[in-house]
């Protein structure tokens, strides 16, 4: 179980390098990291810690998803950047 | 994976991110319009909320027995691809980098603590 929350953390974190790239909007980021990624598994997954009455377990999914989450993200946005000169103002996924 | 199973997972994905895709498109356009938090992404907000009371259900029925090849579809397919990590992540980075913090903190605390309670009932309703 251990195992299992490390991989899904370790995927979201590979994953998520990717939404800084503007230029690949509709596929790269609404198909393939929207699609590649999930919240379902996430919350039920969390839940089913806690019915399992291992809450620590889901707090500490929870947290480690969310942070490494969003972490992914301003890394990924950083390198994109730093690699393709900054995005323009407003410029979304 | 059987070869059926990877087929109904792509086939799932793709029909539950294109759902994905219309219904932020829809909702946004009206959050847009009417709320004064326009910014906010109301609509992955709420499909995260939707597929996460689905994926409970389904999980709870699973144990009722649903087959291996419905779970493939509907749990990982559709509900997979209907929800998403990714793009909420973006969202709630752009938020704060425009300034507004709290609003990027409502959508963390939004969407995990009313998908934890979607996906709790939809469990719960599955093993009634």
């Amino acid at each position: 179980m251990v195992g299992s929350l490390l991989i899904g953390a370790l995927l979201e974190l590979v994953v998520l390098r990717r939404p800084g790239q503007a230029r690949w909007r509709a596929l790269a980021t609404t198909g393939f990291c929207g699609g590649f990624t999930t919240w379902s598994t996430f919350m039920v997954g969390a839940d089913e810690l806690i019915a399992a009455h291992r809450t620590d377990l889901a707090i500490g999914y929870l947290a480690l998803s969310v942070v490494m989450g969003l972490a992914a993200v301003v890394v990924g946005a950083g390198a994109t950047a730093r690699i393709m000169g900054p995005l323009a103002p407003g410029g979304e996924p | 994976m059987s070869g059926l199973a990877w087929l109904l997972v792509c086939l799932g994905a793709g029909v539950g991110s294109a759902a994905r895709f219309a219904t932020d498109q829809w909702v946004q356009v009206r959050w847009n319009r009417r709320s004064a938090v326009g910014r906010f992404p109301a609509g992955i907000l709420l499909i995260n909320v939707i597929g996460s009371f689905v994926l409970g259900f389904l999980a709870g029925a699973a144990s009722h027995g649903l087959g291996p090849l419905v779970l493939a579809f509907f749990a990982t397919g559709i509900c997979g691809g209907f929800t998403t990590f990714s793009t909420w992540a973006y969202d709630t980075v752009r938020v704060a980098g425009e300034g507004d913090r709290a609003l990027a903190l409502a959508n963390v605390a939004l969407t995990v603590g009313a998908g934890m309670l979607a996906a709790a009932a939809g469990l719960g309703l599955a093993l009634v």
